[in-house]
């Protein structure tokens, strides 16, 4: 629809036209802000934590623990902010400084984006027992992590 | 995604949404008019500025 709505528009006589191919859901997908009647339904991005503890594939448990202790839960993402896995606290105890990160994580963990609605991805943490779902880009880019905390009081929601 | 961005933010590029009216009204990108593709024409495109880019989308690979 859009690419036909750029050709008319050159048609017409402008002169630079672009066509966002991705669209709205992409837009939308990558929490950025909107207006409109729906605009302030909260979403996903609205609730998330940004401020949970992260590291990198190419860190050493040793590396993890001096900087950050041993968090209950760790996301560990490469030099480009991509999800890669989780790791765990006793993941992180039990191992030795040297061994690393990259080793021990748990593979592709869930994730949702930030234009979900928090009333599905809570109902989701419950029926699953997680205490926590990484929300990311669709390009898996880490935007936050909603926790079954944040989310279970939108339980029932529109 | 960022070619947008870019151009929104250093070039004042106009977002045209080209959806149904009532898609618009739900949820649109900030500074975006309503220009539906069915009506998309030379007088209901008059409202955008010709010295400026423009950039249409609709909901995603339609």
């Amino acid at each position: 629809m859009s690419a036909r709505a750029a050709w008319r528009l050159e048609a017409i006589g402008f002169g630079r036209v672009y066509d966002y191919r991705p669209g709205k859901k992409d837009w939308l997908a990558n929490g950025l802000p909107t207006e409109g009647n729906r605009s302030d339904q909260k979403r996903i991005g609205d609730v998330a934590r940004s401020d949970f503890p992260t590291c990198l594939t190419t860190d050493t448990v040793g590396e993890v623990r001096r900087r950050i202790g041993l968090p209950r839960q760790c996301v560990v993402v490469n030099e480009a902010n991509i999800v890669e896995g989780r790791i765990g606290r006793l993941a992180l105890t039990d191992a030795r400084d040297d061994d690393p990160i990259e080793e021990l994580m748990e593979l592709g963990p869930t994730t949702v984006r930030p234009d979900a609605s928090i009333e599905s991805v809570a109902r989701r943490l419950v029926d699953s027992h997680a205490d926590s779902i990484l929300v990311t880009t669709d390009l898996g880019e880490l935007l936050g992590v909603l926790t079954s905390e944040d989310a279970v009081p939108h339980l029932g929601e529109a | 995604m960022d070619e947008v961005r870019h151009l929104i933010a250093l070039e004042r590029a106009q977002l045209v949404e080209v959806l149904p009216a009532s898609s618009y009204n739900a949820l649109h990108l900030p500074g975006a008019v309503s220009i539906p593709l069915k009506q998309l024409d030379s007088e209901t495109s008059a409202i955008l500025d010709r010295d400026r880019p423009v950039i249409a989308y609709c909901y995603d690979y339609q």
